[in-house]
C-alpha cells in the first residue's frame, strides 16, 4: 500500500545518481534535484569560472545576464541525509550521466552564444561624386592602424 | 617634396602563430639579417629627424623582439607617436605593459579574425582566442585604446555582424576591416579569396554595422577602394598613401612603399643610406608619385575618380594582378559603375 513517505522515498531512489564530483577522484552516490531559484546570474557566472574569468570577460557578462536577479535552474547534489553536497547553474554546466561527471561548457562559448546580433537593412549611400574628394583622411594601410574615434 | 607622415616598420619576422591569411610568410625563427636594437635606434633618429609623426609596429609578431619595450620607449622619447599590432596569443608581460603605459600608444592593435572557433582556426592555435581576450583585459584596465584587425576572407566574413556585437559588448575603441589578398601563405590558399559577390556583402555588413555601432569606429582599409564620404570608413579617402605619406622598413632594413608591397624589387636598406635619401630618391615609390591615368588597368580603367584614388591599393592590385592602379575591389565601382 502506498503513502506519501514511501512515494517520496521511491521518487527520491529515481533521482539517485553515480557522480565523481570537481576535485575528487572517487565516485560517490547522490541524490541529485532540479531547483528553480531567482538569483543573480552573473554572480553565479563569476563563481562558476572562478579565474578564469577575465575583466573582459566580465564586462561582456554584466551586459549580457545583467546585474539583477533572474530565474536561474540548478542541478542539486543531495547526500543522505538530504543536505546539499554541491550545486551547479545549469546555463553553465550539466550532469553527464554516461561519464558520471558534470562537465562544464567552455566560458567563451556561453557568452559567444548570447551575443545579441541586430539586422539592419543596407542602402546604398547616395552617389554624390563630390562626397568622394574633399580633403584626404589618414590613411588605413594594412599593418597600419585606426584610431579611437575623438 | 613629398612628406613622410607615417612608417610601418617590421620590427621582426619572428611569429608565434601561423595564420592562413599571412601576407609576409613569417616564421617561428628570427630570419637571418634582421636590423638590432642599435639599427632600429638609429632609424628611428632619422625618422625623427625627418619629422615622422606616426611608427606603427608590426611583424611578424613583435612582442617577440627582443628589447621590444625598449624600441617602443625610444620612439616615444623622440616625439613620435606609437602604436603597435599584436596576435594577442601571449599574455603581455609585466615589463611591456609598463612600456605601453610609458609610451601611451595612439593604439595597440589586436588581429581578431572571428568568434573562438574561426579566430582559432585561422590562427592555428587553439589558445590564440584565450590569449586575444587576456591582453584585451590589460590594455583596457591601463587604458590603452584598442584597434581590433579583421582579415576577411571566405572562412571569416559572415560572422562580422556577431563579431561586431561581441566588440561592442568589449568597449573596443576602433574596427579595422581589411581584405586578405594572395600572397604570402594565402597563395597557397586562393579558394579562401573573396570573389565580386562576397565583397558587396561585406560593404553592406560594414556599412550597416557602422550605423548599428556607431562607438565601435568601424573603418574598413584602402583595399576596399572609393567610398562616399562616412560610408565604410570616417571621410573621405584618397588613394593609396604609400610613398606620399608613408613607407615602411622590413625586419632587414629594406625600405619599401608598404609592407604588403613585398614583390622583389630592388630596395635600398637604410644600413647603406640615410633614409631621408632613400625617401626622397628610390624609384620604388615612383608608381605612385608618377601615376599618370594612362597607367591605370582595365579593372580602373575609364573611371571618373582615378585621378582621386590612382587605381585603389597597390598592394592588393600587385597581388593580385602583378601591376599596380588595377582594383580588384572597390566599393565605388561595386554600388554604382555596374
Amino acid at each position: 500500500m502506498s503513502n506519501a513517505p514511501n512515494f517520496i522515498n521511491e521518487d527520491l531512489q529515481r533521482h539517485k545518481v553515480k557522480v565523481i564530483l570537481p576535485g575528487e577522484t572517487k565516485e560517490v552516490s547522490l541524490y541529485l534535484i532540479m531547483v528553480t531559484a531567482k538569483i543573480k546570474k552573473l554572480e553565479d557566472f563569476v563563481q562558476t569560472y572562478g579565474t578564469k574569468v577575465t575583466t573582459t570577460h566580465q564586462k561582456i557578462a554584466k551586459k549580457i545576464f545583467g546585474t539583477g536577479e533572474t530565474d536561474n535552474v540548478y542541478g542539486v547534489f543531495l547526500g543522505e541525509d538530504l543536505k546539499m553536497v554541491f550545486a551547479f547553474n545549469r546555463d553553465f554546466a550539466d550532469y553527464d550521466k554516461n561519464k558520471k561527471v558534470i562537465v562544464y561548457k567552455d566560458i567563451d562559448d556561453i557568452l559567444i552564444d548570447k551575443i545579441p546580433i541586430n539586422k539592419e537593412e543596407f542602402t546604398p549611400p547616395r552617389l554624390r561624386p563630390p562626397s568622394f574628394g574633399g580633403r584626404g583622411v589618414e590613411m588605413r594601410l594594412r599593418y597600419s592602424l585606426s584610431e579611437k574615434q575623438k | 617634396m613629398y612628406a613622410l607622415k607615417e612608417v610601418v616598420l617590421e620590427i621582426t619576422r619572428q611569429c608565434n602563430l601561423s595564420c592562413i591569411h599571412c601576407g609576409s610568410g613569417c616564421s617561428h625563427r628570427v630570419s637571418p639579417g634582421e636590423l638590432s636594437l642599435a639599427e632600429w635606434k638609429k632609424a628611428f633618429q632619422e625618422l625623427a629627424a625627418m619629422k615622422v609623426r606616426k611608427v606603427v609596429f608590426s611583424g611578424g609578431e613583435p612582442t617577440l623582439k627582443a628589447g621590444f619595450e625598449k624600441l617602443l620607449l625610444f620612439a616615444g622619447e623622440l616625439g613620435m607617436r606609437v602604436g603597435f599590432i599584436s596576435n594577442g596569443l601571449r599574455k603581455f608581460s609585466e615589463s611591456l605593459q609598463e612600456a605601453i603605459r610609458q609610451s601611451n600608444p595612439f593604439a595597440v592593435g589586436l588581429s581578431i579574425d572571428g568568434l573562438k572557433e574561426i579566430h582559432n582556426r585561422v590562427r592555428g592555435n587553439k589558445n590564440s582566442w584565450q590569449g586575444l581576450l587576456q591582453n584585451i583585459s590589460i590594455l583596457q584596465k591601463i587604458n590603452i585604446p584598442i584597434c581590433a584587425v579583421s582579415t576577411l576572407h571566405k572562412l571569416n566574413y559572415r560572422e562580422l555582424p556577431r563579431l561586431a556585437s561581441f566588440l561592442a559588448l568589449a568597449e573596443i575603441d576602433s574596427w579595422q576591416l581589411q581584405l586578405a589578398m594572395p600572397s604570402g601563405r594565402m597563395k597557397q590558399q586562393t579558394d579562401l579569396l573573396i570573389n565580386e559577390e562576397d565583397f558587396k556583402a561585406i560593404c553592406r555588413t560594414a556599412f550597416s554595422l557602422r550605423k548599428q555601432y556607431p562607438k565601435l569606429n568601424i573603418q574598413c582599409a584602402d583595399c576596399f577602394g572609393l567610398a562616399p564620404k562616412d560610408s565604410i570608413r570616417t571621410g573621405c579617402w584618397s588613394g593609396c598613401t604609400a610613398g606620399i605619406h608613408s613607407m615602411a622598413i622590413d625586419a632587414g632594413g629594406n625600405i619599401m612603399p608598404c609592407l604588403s608591397l613585398q614583390n622583389g624589387q630592388r630596395l635600398e636598406n637604410c644600413r647603406k643610406r640615410p633614409i631621408s635619401e632613400i625617401w626622397k630618391n628610390s624609384p620604388v615609390f615612383d608608381f605612385n608619385r608618377n601615376f599618370k591615368i594612362e597607367n591605370a588597368g582595365e579593372k580602373c580603367a575609364g573611371c571618373d575618380f582615378l585621378s582621386k584614388c590612382r587605381g585603389g591599393c597597390s598592394s592588393q592590385s600587385l597581388a593580385y594582378f602583378g601591376c599596380f592602379h588595377n582594383s580588384p575591389f572597390c566599393f565605388a565601382r561595386s554600388f554604382y559603375q555596374q
